[in-house]
């Protein structure tokens, strides 16, 4: 593919997103933090921060659809477990999940 | 916290930033595989700083889609940006109002600098300590993105199929528990929400499904804190 529309993508993948930023900028100009409103956007960013997350855990696209469904879920029930048995700390839940995920993917050979 | 630009520098580069440096890595050897050049590899990580449409990116150049396909996929894959922008920037000021440096933090912005920030606003750290902080942890998150990126990039090839795909998994695995991390409970009923609802849209109504299942995850969230508040 020519450079000059490679560059023209990737501006285009620039604008596009960063047109969601500041029409949050402009939306978020008149809220107080205080506010019922403020909170109900808290709730909604969280949501879809998890919900995005969870969806690439159970309908994944890209390099984790070649992965098995069974596979990812120990590895996340792994992960939960240490999360809360740990006092939910990060980094022992998130080493033990992906390295079950690599050992449970290297073991299962290629799919 | 006494020096908030070196608390966040320091986290941001080798705290929750391993997690995004993991998540980089993954999406650099994406990216060495399907042959998106690394300057644009790079300008994604820099430019677009959200990792959905980054990798919808690689799959559509590896495909030629035409650009108006890449702009309409990229900018609904990152339509999360919305949301988060408006729960970000005012946590970062000290009077309500729109102002042009604004635009700069909400760029600079990503899941995991929200989250943080968030957690410390919770927490009751004051507010200019606050906006130090984020700047520093969100530019040291793009350096360690950046240098995921290059590095996956490098490695693409090389890493086993296994490899790439355990550093894919890094990034929603982190963010999950990231967000399970809130002390407050309706942000707790949000993410379990969402972890139900939006994938149950996204299943239903494709692309869209993802805002419409965040909202009704979001206010099913709110709506029952809210009465738990008036009954008490």
């Amino acid at each position: 593919m020519p450079e000059a529309t490679t560059l023209a993508m990737v501006a285009a993948a620039i604008l596009g997103t960063f047109a969601w930023r500041a029409a949050g900028v402009l939306v978020a100009g008149r809220m107080d933090t205080d506010s019922a409103l403020f909170a109900w956007v808290t709730c909604v960013a969280y949501a879809i921060a998890a919900g995005l997350m969870m969806k690439l855990l159970v309908f994944p696209t890209g390099v984790l659809a070649g992965t098995s469904l069974a596979d990812r879920a120990a590895a996340f029930a792994a992960a939960a477990a240490v999360f809360y048995l740990s006092r939910r700390r990060l980094v022992p839940a998130l080493a033990v999940g992906v390295l079950l995920f690599f050992a449970l993917l290297s073991l299962g050979g290629p799919r | 916290m006494k020096h908030p630009v070196r608390a966040g520098l320091a986290e941001g580069l080798f705290g929750p930033g391993l997690g995004t440096f993991a998540a980089m890595v993954g999406f650099g050897s994406l990216a060495g595989d399907g042959g998106t050049p690394l300057w644009a590899a790079i300008a994604l990580t820099v430019g677009v700083w959200s990792m959905p449409g980054q990798v919808a990116f690689v799959d559509l150049h590896a495909a030629g889609a035409p650009l108006l396909v890449v702009l309409v996929v990229v900018t609904v894959a990152n339509v999360r940006m919305f949301p988060l922008t408006i729960a970000t920037i005012p946590l970062l000021r000290a009077r309500t109002g729109a102002r042009p440096e604004q635009l700069a933090l909400a760029q600079l912005n990503s899941v995991t600098s929200y989250v943080r920030v968030s957690d410390l606003a919770e927490r009751e750290h004051a507010l200019p300590a606050r906006l130090r902080f984020f700047t520093a942890f969100t530019a040291g998150t793009l350096v360690v993105g950046t240098l995921g990126t290059v590095t996956g990039f490098t490695l693409a090839g090389a890493l086993p199929p296994a490899g790439v795909q355990a550093l894919i998994f890094v990034s929603p695995l982190y963010l999950l528990l990231l967000t399970a991390r809130s002390p407050k409970r309706r942000v707790q009923l949000a993410v379990v929400a969402g972890c139900v609802l939006v994938p149950a849209f996204h299943a239903w109504l494709g692309g869209l499904g993802i805002l419409a299942g965040g909202v009704a995850a979001g206010t099913l969230a709110f709506l029952a804190t809210q009465r738990r508040k008036r009954d008490a």
